[in-house]
């Protein structure tokens, strides 16, 4: 099905995708999640020390970082202020200042109870780096169509 | 587990005290969703030597040091998050943190360690031990760490 574009209205049906979303995390938001989060472990902090410990790219993004985004993500498109619950697999590392792109599909429903499949991957193309099984309550009002 | 003297320490019994934090800050939007960030410098008591940070990364900073590290060997980690509450945290709130090794197993320097972590609604009578103590306060947040990874070679020998 092809992804909507916009806010999404209405119950979803199993093989509906979620709008894609494309963020570009940053240096700065490494350090402000440092800071917030307490895990100033200089993998995701100095480029340096990250490439001494094998990082040939340098720094890379905290694994809580992204996957806070991609819970956001699809908590945002059912209007949950949070899942049930969130299965999280980290494949690859996200590096700051490269592309990703957020995508979701729905996989079953059960009454307001949705299941999607969300990961994120590079722009670019390539593997997800980041793949998800979000649980949740769908509250997003019938469409007013 | 912590850290010690470069190599691992098995404490799985200390982790299991609950340690009394702040919700502290949560960022913008993009992670507001998933987590909060608590405090470790306001609890009363940690869980280790060095301090905690988040929930639930401490599996990643703490408990298995050098997990983060490409050196350590990462293959692969997983974390099933639950939200029994049906709730977000609040910046300000008090919480409860107790976190525990479920798991270990190791076939050589390949080692698959599965770590527990839970938040709890805070109460008076949090502070004043026991995780037993928390089974009457609401459980805000589960987290089930499953990582494997190739430990270092001191680690090993």
């Amino acid at each position: 099905m092809t992804p909507t574009a916009g806010p999404w209205f209405g119950a979803p049906a199993p093989g509906e995708e979620l709008p894609p979303q494309e963020f570009v995390l940053t240096a700065e938001d490494l350090r402000r999640y440092a800071d917030a989060s307490g895990d100033h472990n200089p993998i995701h902090l100095d480029d340096r020390v990250a490439r001494e410990f094998g990082l040939k790219d340098g720094i890379i993004a905290h694994g809580m970082l992204v996957m806070g985004r991609l819970a956001a993500y699809v908590s945002a498109a059912a209007g949950a202020e949070a899942p049930a619950s969130l299965a999280v697999r980290f494949r690859a590392p996200v590096r700051p200042g490269v592309a990703m792109v957020l995508t979701g599909r729905v996989v079953s429903v059960e009454g307001a109870q949705v299941v999607v499949e969300a990961a994120v991957a590079p722009r670019a193309g390539g593997a997800p780096a980041v793949t998800a099984t979000w649980v949740g309550q769908w509250r997003v009002a019938a469409a007013a169509t | 587990m912590t850290a010690s003297g470069g190599g691992f320490r098995w404490d799985p019994a200390r982790l299991r005290e609950p340690s009394p934090a702040v919700v502290r800050a949560v960022l913008p939007d993009e992670v507001r969703a998933f987590r909060a960030v608590v405090d470790p410098a306001a609890a009363a008591r940690g869980v280790a030597d060095s301090a905690p940070t988040t929930f639930p990364a401490r599996l990643q900073t703490l408990d298995v040091p050098g997990l983060c590290l490409p050196s350590a060997g990462v293959v692969h980690a997983a974390q099933e998050v639950a939200y029994p509450a049906g709730r977000l945290l609040a910046v300000g709130e008090r919480v409860s943190v107790v976190g525990w090794l479920e798991s270990v197993r190791r076939r050589g320097r390949l080692a698959i360690v599965v770590v527990v972590n839970q938040m709890w609604a805070w109460r008076e009578d949090s502070a004043a031990g026991g995780a037993g103590r928390q089974d009457e306060a609401p459980l805000l947040v589960e987290c089930r760490s499953t990582v494997m990874v190739t430990l270092p070679e001191e680690v090993h020998a």
